[in-house]
């Protein structure tokens, strides 16, 4: 809400604050002032000038040499328009000025061997429109010597304050003058309404009849006869457009202004088009048509309330007026309305419509209800005073339903004890007198407090203590620094993606936040259904992810785009999978914590020792192995196959903690990673979270280390290439005793002369707990160990040296 | 004798050459005309096999004893010119060290772990909720009443007329309270989404932490002593704070929390947009109407909330002006904030 400080100095003396004052008085009491704009500042050093004489330049013919005044001295200016004449009240720019049209400083200057000094101003010159035909002739009212500013009334500053919901008292600016008052204890002074009536009753033209009177408790109207439209006076203009409001015609303009001054929102109707001598306020008929004064046409239901005449529909209550009954310039007589609106129907009716307005904005958030008919008639003398006319003796005021003052009991001592301040009771009721809230009763501790009408949101005792502790000031309540909190026993240790994000991040790889939200097509992954959103900002941003895979391969696509080719992510966030096409309800989705980790490109560049180590599938099974022995997961299963039909991923490990399924990895496929213009080979990890957390961990405990020392041996051999390394490893295991310790692959190759065969060279490593083994013994076990997998799997030892 | 003068003349040249002996290639000269496989007392210990059986005993004692005066030479000769190292490419200690990967977690993350870590100081335990919320949670139990304009705070995107995705954290307040009995100390960090268009000042998608304290007796001067301090351990104990009346539907009274602005120092600058304030988080006490929701008596309990939101205090830490980088996840970005 825009509030002018001119406009405001009618209703409050704020002379003694300057403007920083005024926003910080207003912020610290909850009312923020966002910005403050300075209107009128570019015309400063701007005055009104006369021109005393005009002559022809001596050197030039279409130049004039002007004696101008400026209220102080009398200066020689050379002017170049057509339109100067002796006579006339200009603006007068004296040297040193900025020109706001050029932005240049005015200098003292020889034209064809003429000085001037000074400028006589254009319309352009000023900034103020694209004339540059002429100079500006102002009013010869206009008095000589004022700064230009002033006589525009365009010296003013212009409060932009963010109003919350429960504010609908001060979205006006006899409201922004209130609350001043309760602040600064200066007085408050109300606009004085006073107006002849004609003889003429307003009964003899109309009556109004309200058909839901839920939907519009209160309903006054005024007329005034032969007005006549046209624009407004400059202090009008002025104001509205200082609050960025437009100025149309003096009737509309008055409308605008009470709104403005008094919080009330007006219509004004062309009485001519309406029919039948009456308004019947009733709600509209589903599907039924109208077309509102924006020239759009709009589509009605059964809920929505409407302003009609004996035969048609003139409004939307609240919200809009009817193209068929705007005040044009052939109006003669004007109806005014005023009413009470219920603020959630005129939400509802302004929701369905996708249609707000100043006017819906002020009655969804609810009006005064007393100044129902004080707007009305402080229209009616304003129309009268600037249209002409005649104010039609008496008004309507339809109150079917009444309204109740609401009382409150508000406790001192709950006061202090939500505030943790020591206020007296006396004190408590000064700070709520000074908002308008009357003290009926009080007893030292209890007070019995009637709300004053424009205060809707006041309707408890907490509302009250809000009340006291605003205008007591926040700052003035002192910090209570003392913590004092039980001991929590179970939950104080690290959170499990705290501890994910440790080992990963430590491991070498980058965290990355992708967006929930994705296409359509970016969010189908796998067959997994997403969830829609009812309303997207764009197609681009429509559904919800059901992995982390497509946002992992965009920041890769992204990466890409800026040469960085070598990328290991990781990232952490929820997925929503849909169980029905139609998600309405909780039960129709599941919502799932994830981990992904993504490597592309090298894990390690060349450098100038070694040779560059590219990611591939194997890094990334090793890295979740890691990963899951940080977390102490033990039992960590594996199964793999060649995805060939899949159009996302080529190869799918799945990972298995004993035989509860975690997640899987995958190397992405060309065609699917093309979609997001990604042309290297990109492998993802996706893990279930939520799950792991869940998993029993093992317990980390102590375990004797052997005194004697390990033994090593190698063993090689050649073995069918469809043996899978799985089932090597198993049949060592199996021809094994506990004295096996470890077993690890330290060679494979193809040999291109025995094509169908694979040579293997694994390293074994024994150790007892209880001596040093010997030779004999260990070689014997290695010997058990290749006749099993000669035995089993027809392998072809071959010998190390 | 003959033999006996030829070890003798053997000696005297060998000292000769010993005395003349400068670097370690001479040394081995030494070694190899002398003490060599193919040397001088290689050939003359051939000749003893050859010499009479009577001559031998003799002969092959001077021998002996000459052989072990050159090893003592030659050892002498090997301390004094040892063999120079052979220049290798690794002996330049000033090549390149080779690093090892170094990953980062993301700025977001990294502001949260700060806040975390001083709620958790106060006490503070960390409680979670979904982010697909219903209707309920996140707007009617917080005393957003239905077809109200408070509810026009929050531009929210809904899933269906049930459902939506929740435009705050502060559903996680109902969801706990509903489960536990006071006294109640949450923070609740979490992913919150609002249906605007996505620009240098605001994302469809950011970050929350939501606090919670619910006791019996708890003040509007302790909300004021928690979040004061929170500020001072987090801006450094020089910031300026001031507090200032503001609206949220679940929190009555309800504050916004300003420190001085970080740049300026509370001068005014850009960044505070010239004010010389931050705004940095909501507050306020508990509604009764939100304790009604969770039956909780509110006669009896009182607390206090809090929100802010981690992208905000981020990038006024660390000087982004544009949100939308955060979640482009530029490496170059990325790389930028290792060091934290």
């Amino acid at each position: 809400m825009k509030v002018s400080l001119n406009w405001l100095k009618n209703y409050i003396d704020i002379s003694n604050y300057s403007v920083l004052e005024l926003k910080n008085l207003l912020t610290n009491s909850g009312l923020e002032v966002e910005a403050i704009e300075e209107i009128g500042k570019s015309l400063e050093g701007f005055l009104v000038g006369e021109v005393l004489s005009k002559e022809k330049h001596p050197n030039a013919d279409k130049l004039s040499v002007c004696k101008v005044n400026d209220g102080k001295e009398v200066h020689q200016v050379i002017c170049g328009a057509p339109n100067v004449e002796a006579g006339q009240k200009i603006v007068f720019a004296p040297l040193g000025v900025v020109i706001p049209g050029t932005g240049e400083k005015l200098k003292k200057a020889k034209i064809r061997g003429v000085e001037s000094f000074g400028m006589i101003c254009s319309e352009k010159e000023l900034g103020l429109g694209e004339d540059h035909t002429g100079i500006i002739v102002l009013d010869n009212s206009a008095p000589v010597g004022i700064p230009f500013n002033e006589y525009l009334g365009l010296n003013d500053y212009v409060l932009e304050i963010g109003i919350t919901p429960n504010r609908p008292d001060a979205l006006s600016h006899i409201g922004i003058a209130r609350e001043l008052s309760a602040i600064t204890k200066k007085k408050f002074v109300f606009p004085k309404i006073d107006f002849d009536e004609s003889d003429e009753s307003i009964d003899k033209f109309l009556k109004v009849e309200i058909l839901n009177a839920n939907d519009c408790p209160r309903y006054c109207a005024r007329m005034v006869k032969n007005v006549k439209v046209k624009e407004s006076p400059q202090w009008l203009k002025n104001y509205l457009m200082n609050v960025g409001i437009r100025p149309i015609n003096n009737v509309v303009d008055v409308s605008n202004f009470v709104m403005l001054e008094l919080g009330q929102p007006l219509h004004t109707f062309d009485a001519k088009f309406v029919e039948g001598g009456k308004i019947i306020v009733k709600n509209a008929e589903d599907d039924e048509k109208f077309i509102t004064l924006d020239g759009k046409e709009r589509i009605l239901d059964s809920s929505m309330l409407m302003i009609c005449d004996a035969k048609k529909k003139i409004a939307i209550a609240g919200i809009m007026g009817g193209a068929n009954s705007e005040i044009s310039e052939n109006t003669k007589d004007v109806i005014i309305e005023s009413a009470y609106f219920n603020p959630k129907s005129i939400r509802k009716t302004s929701k369905k419509l996708g249609l707000s307005s100043e006017s819906s904005y002020r009655f969804e958030r609810g009006v005064d209800y007393k100044n129902t008919l004080l707007a009305a008639n402080r229209a009616a003398q304003l129309i009268a005073e600037l249209a002409g006319g005649e104010i039609l003796a008496g008004f309507i005021d339809e109150n079917p339903v009444k309204f109740e003052e609401i009382e409150v009991s508000l406790r001192t001592s709950r006061v202090n004890k939500i505030l943790g301040v020591e206020l007296t009771s006396d004190e408590v009721a000064d700070i709520l007198q000074r908002l308008g809230i009357q003290i009926q009763k009080s007893n030292g501790e209890v007070l019995l407090c009637t709300i004053p009408s424009y205060r809707p949101d006041l309707t408890r005792e907490i509302d009250l203590i809000e009340e006291v502790a605003r205008i007591y000031g926040y700052d003035k309540i002192i910090g209570d620094s003392r913590v004092n909190f039980e001991i929590s026993i179970d939950k104080i240790q690290q959170r499990y993606e705290d501890k994910v994000r440790d080992i990963l991040t430590g491991f070498g790889l980058y965290e990355v936040i992708n967006n929930t939200l994705l296409s359509d097509e970016e969010s189908n992954f796998n067959d997994l259904k997403a969830i829609k959103i009812l309303n997207p900002i764009s197609q681009e941003l429509s559904s919800l992810r059901t992995s982390l895979i497509p946002g992992l391969i965009k920041t890769v696509s992204l990466n890409h785009r800026f040469g960085e080719f070598d990328l290991q992510l990781y990232e952490i966030g929820r997925v929503m999978i849909a169980k029905k096409v139609r998600v309405e309800n909780p039960s129709d989705y599941i919502e799932l914590e994830k981990l992904g980790i993504c490597l592309t490109g090298k894990l390690v560049d060349k450098n100038w020792k070694d040779e560059a180590i590219q990611s591939d599938i194997f890094y990334l099974k090793g890295l979740v192995e890691a990963l899951l022995e940080k977390l102490s997961l033990d039992n960590i299963n594996f199964t793999s196959y060649y995805a060939l039909e899949n159009e996302f991923y080529s190869i799918e490990i799945k990972v298995f903690i004993d035989k509860t399924y975690i997640g899987s990895l995958y190397k992405m496929t060309e065609n699917y990673l093309k979609k997001f213009d990604v042309e290297k080979p990109v492998y993802i990890a996706e893990l279930e979270l939520g799950l792991l957390k869940t998993l029993p961990v093992k317990r980390v405990s102590f375990n004797k280390l052997s005194n004697y020392p390990k033994v090593e041996r190698d063993i090689s051999f050649f073995v069918n290439n469809d043996i899978p390394y799985e089932k090597i490893e198993q049949i060592i295991w199996k021809a094994s005793d506990k004295l096996l310790v470890n077993t690890y692959l330290f060679d494979l190759y193809f040999d291109p002369r025995k094509s169908e065969k694979k040579s293997l060279a694994i390293r074994l490593e024994f150790q007892s707990y209880e001596k040093t083994l010997t030779a004999e013994e260990v070689d014997s076990r290695v010997q058990k160990i290749t006749g099993a997998l000669e035995k089993e799997l027809n392998v072809e030892l071959r010998k190390l040296n | 004798m003959e033999n006996t003068e030829t070890i003798k003349s053997i000696g005297k040249e060998a000292l000769k050459d010993f005395e003349k002996v400068s670097s370690y290639q001479e040394v081995e000269n030494f070694r190899i005309k002398y003490l060599g496989r193919k040397g001088i007392l290689s050939n003359l210990f051939d000749k003893l096999k050859e010499l009479p059986k009577e001559e031998k005993p003799q002969f092959g004692k001077e021998l002996n004893l000459l052989k072990k005066e050159l090893e003592e030479k030659y050892e002498l000769l090997r301390q004094k010119f040892p063999k120079p190292k052979e220049f290798e490419l690794k002996d330049d200690l000033t090549l390149p060290g080779i690093k090892p990967r170094i990953g980062s977690k993301h700025i977001v993350t990294k502001t949260l772990d700060e806040i975390k870590e001083i709620f958790k100081s106060f006490g503070f335990v960390i409680a979670e909720g979904p982010e697909l919320e219903t209707d309920y949670y996140n707007f009617s139990a917080l005393n957003f009443p239905e077809d109200h304009p408070a509810r026009d705070m929050q531009d929210t995107f809904f899933i269906s007329k049930e459902l939506l995705l929740r435009t705050h954290t502060s559903p996680v307040q109902i969801r706990y309270m509903e489960s536990h009995k006071p006294q109640i100390r949450i923070i609740a960090p979490g992913r919150v989404f609002r249906n605007e268009a996505i620009s240098a000042r605001s994302h469809c998608i950011f970050h929350q932490v939501e606090g919670l304290y619910v006791d019996t007796n708890v003040t509007f001067a302790e909300l004021k002593g928690t979040l004061v301090n929170f500020a001072k351990i987090f801006y450094g104990s020089d910031v300026a704070i001031r507090f200032r009346p503001s609206f949220f539907p679940f929190t009555e009274p309800s504050a916004e929390m300003d420190v001085s602005c970080i740049i300026c120092k509370g001068k005014g600058c850009r960044l505070c947009k010239y004010t010389g304030w931050l705004e940095i988080l909501g507050c306020g006490m508990v509604d009764p109407n939100v304790f009604k929701s969770v039956n909780y008596d509110p006669e009896i309990y009182t607390g206090y909330a809090f929100g802010m939101g981690i992208e905000r205090i981020a990038m006024l830490k660390y000087g982004i002006d544009d949100i939308r980088i955060l979640f482009e996840n530029d490496l170059r970005f990325l790389k930028q904030f290792k060091g934290l």
